[in-house]
């Protein structure tokens, strides 16, 4: 643990981690909040246009429904990008020889993978710290909960968030493997960043369920494994 | 202008055109269906109408998240510009410094004008089985896009201020003036060393131009990405601008001629090792 | 003949070269030895007009090289690790770069890539060359337009023995038809056999 920890800081430079938070914790405030006038409103209409409304938005508002779809749109980026430059230019320059070579090729492939992983719930940490620090600071800390209609049972609702929190790890994890996957076939950042939010995009319109999500996990593990084992044999 | 110039102009343009990180474009795309296709091709299929053929290209260009994420993906594509690795040297060893700089020059604005042209072919192509060919709004604009996504990509002070065609070209002639502005000012940043600060220093001018121009306050006028977005220059029902289009035009077309000098004249001057940042 | 006389040159408050003087005549191979970092590239670098903050002149052929414009020396040129476009074969990056002047023909292309040892329809791409075929090809890129010098830095780098002896017998053929050349090295095997005239550069300076 201390060693992934030690070789985790050498390659991350947190100010990156950080930044990459900072751009999920925007989708977070793009996310309706409110109504008005039957138009549903973000937290950034509220606080640029709205600002009467600010009273009206307690905790459970805020907490319930901020992993929406603009979460869900730049995840497959945003969550992968930092993990992809580094593996991608590890495989391009051939450096991972040299790492297969001392720590073996399956112990390689679970520490990338855990790289991957560790990074986006680093992300996920931050980003919710810093909504839930801005939040505390603007918006009143009371529970409002007035269910009229389907749009205030979201809005309201954090049954609705502990729903979507499976669904959401699935799919982080899916586009984790993808972009994994990616990454040891072409070797460029770009198109192992690229290709996985294309896939990722088309899989959300059609797939909804969560153990479905599940299932493409643990497929997409195999051929992650197959993938990474066909690299290692060509040393 | 020599031969050689366009030779090497051809050449860079072809091997940036077959760069992978041009496919960061997809993003633009998916990004484009989703914010602005989707919704006016469900209002057309709701009401069994059609669509002008510039509607979808005009939207795009008019949301401030659009053209925030545009100019994103536009210093994406363009961050390796101008190319300077080894094979620098035997370019200048054959044409000189002078007919390399004019080379540059001239494929960075081919890029420009491909990508421009991509965001236009791009939108377009997904609305035009619905389009018809007419200067006039369609009823999608006008009548059916209260209280939906549509209102805030073509809203009354588009539609009531000019026809679709006048719109389209101001639309487009704003927004590649503001695509030149971008690549000269990382370009002239990377010819002094300092592209990662030019990068950095661009988004965050970009980012709280949309933010100003979102608020609509009257300092927005400062930021160039505000004077590249049409609507902001109009008013919903009187005829005098809030800003003057043309004078926009001119402002950012001085200004992109202005920094064209100014990069031409640092290439030309500069050592081919401190361009190569050495 | 390239002549440079009391070439100095500080960047950033660091003195990087100190009095070079180093004359290479007409049907001459002079060679540049010295470690690592001692100022051989860079000195070749000035040569060539890509840095022009030195002190000094420089002469190439008689002409300052401050007053004349890069293309116009009359110069083949192999600096540092040849780059050439990744995803090309070697004969299409050379035929780009000939096109550039457009003095020579597919012909003559062939011809000198087969010289230096390398196919010219192989369709393999550069990024799959080996270095050792990077350096052939750089080096072809260099003789190809036939110029009156020519300036290699380190060409034996990476190649066989074989490769390295058949390299030698070019230059020396074209040093025989009255070429300057010039060439830096840290081998002194590579200096003896080839050189008429060496120089050592140590921290910037001759010694």
């Amino acid at each position: 643990m201390k060693q992934f920890y030690k070789e985790y800081r050498n390659r991350y430079e947190f100010k990156y981690i950080l930044m990459l938070s900072a751009c999920v914790c925007i989708t977070y405030f793009v996310n309706p909040v409110d109504k008005v006038n039957n138009h549903l409103i973000t937290m950034i209409d509220v606080l640029v246009s709205h600002r009467d409304r600010i009273q009206y938005i307690g905790w459970d508002t805020l907490f319930s429904n901020f992993w929406g779809e603009w979460f869900i749109f730049t995840m497959p980026i945003l969550f992968t990008v930092l993990c992809v430059r580094v593996f991608a230019e590890e495989l391009k320059s051939g450096t991972y020889r040299y790492v297969i070579l001392r720590i073996s090729e399956a112990k390689y492939f679970r520490r990338i993978i855990m790289e991957f992983i560790v990074t986006a719930l680093l992300i996920i940490l931050i980003s919710v710290l810093i909504y839930a620090l801005v939040s505390m600071i603007i918006f009143p800390m009371y529970p409002n909960i007035q269910i009229q209609s389907e749009d205030d049972l979201i809005l309201n609702s954090l049954l609705y968030t502990c729903k979507t929190v499976p669904r959401v790890l699935a799919t982080i994890v899916f586009v984790i493997l993808l972009a994994y996957i990616f990454a040891v076939l072409t070797m460029d950042k770009y198109l192992a960043v690229i290709f996985p939010f294309l896939i990722e995009y088309m899989v959300d319109q059609k797939i909804t369920n969560v153990f479905l999500y599940l299932a493409l996990d643990i497929a997409m593990y195999w051929v992650a494994e197959y993938v990474m084992r066909r690299r290692a044999e060509k040393i | 202008m020599k031969r050689e110039v366009w030779i090497l102009a051809k050449q860079e343009y072809l091997s940036w055109l077959l760069n992978t990180r041009n496919v960061a474009v997809l993003i633009f795309v998916v990004f484009v269906r989703k914010a602005v296709v989707l919704p006016l091709i469900y209002m057309a299929n709701k009401y069994h109408t059609v669509l002008n053929w510039a509607e979808s290209s005009i939207a795009v260009a008019n949301s401030g998240v659009s053209v925030l994420l545009i100019s994103v993906i536009l210093l994406t594509v363009l961050s390796g510009l101008p190319r300077i690795d080894n094979d620098f040297y035997n370019i200048v060893s054959r044409v000189g410094m002078k007919s390399w700089c004019k080379a540059q020059l001239v494929f960075m604005y081919l890029a420009v004008v491909t990508f421009w042209l991509f965001v236009f072919f791009s939108t377009w192509v997904q609305t035009a089985y619905l389009s018809y060919i007419e200067d006039g709004w369609s009823l999608v604009t006008t009548q059916y896009s209260g209280d939906t996504a549509i209102e805030n990509l073509l809203p009354l002070n588009l539609y009531n201020q000019m026809p679709p065609l006048k719109a389209f070209m101001f639309t487009y002639l704003l927004m590649f003036l503001y695509f030149l502005f971008t690549m000269n000012v990382l370009v002239l940043g990377t010819l002094y060393g300092k592209k990662n600060l030019t990068t950095i220093g661009l988004v965050i001018l970009l980012a709280v131009g949309v933010a100003a121009a979102a608020a609509k306050v009257k300092w927005m006028w400062l930021f160039p990405v505000s004077h590249s977005i049409l609507i902001l220059h109009c008013q919903k029902y009187y005829r005098a601008q809030l800003f003057p289009i043309w004078l926009s035009v001119l402002l950012l077309l001085a200004f992109n001629v202005f920094m064209t000098i100014l990069i031409y004249r640092r290439m030309v001057s500069v050592d081919g090792e401190i361009l190569k940042g050495n | 003949m390239i002549e440079l006389k009391n070439v100095s040159l500080k960047l950033k408050g660091k003195e990087l070269l100190k009095n070079i003087n180093i004359t290479a005549e007409n049907g001459e191979i002079v060679g540049l030895v010295g470690y690592n970092g001692s100022g051989k590239t860079l000195i070749m670098k000035c040569i060539c007009g890509f840095i022009n903050q030195y002190t000094g002149t420089i002469k190439v052929d008689g002409v300052d090289i401050r007053t004349i414009s890069v293309e116009k020396l009359d110069m083949g040129i192999q600096i540092e690790v040849p780059s050439f476009l990744s995803f090309y074969s070697g004969f299409k990056n050379l035929k780009m770069l000939a096109g550039l002047k457009g003095n020579i023909n597919d012909e003559d292309i062939s011809e000198v890539m087969k010289l230096v040892g390398l196919n010219p329809d192989s369709k393999l791409c550069v990024a799959k060359y080996s270095l050792g075929m990077r350096q052939r090809l750089g080096i072809a890129q260099a003789l190809m337009e036939n110029p009156n010098i020519l300036i290699l830095d380190e060409p034996f780098n990476s190649l066989d023995y074989e490769v390295s002896q058949n390299i030698r017998r070019i230059l020396l053929k074209e040093k025989e038809k009255g070429k300057t050349i010039l060439i830096t090295s840290h081998n002194l095997y590579d200096i003896e056999t080839l050189c008429d005239k060496t120089y050592q550069v140590e921290k910037g300076e001759i010694v």
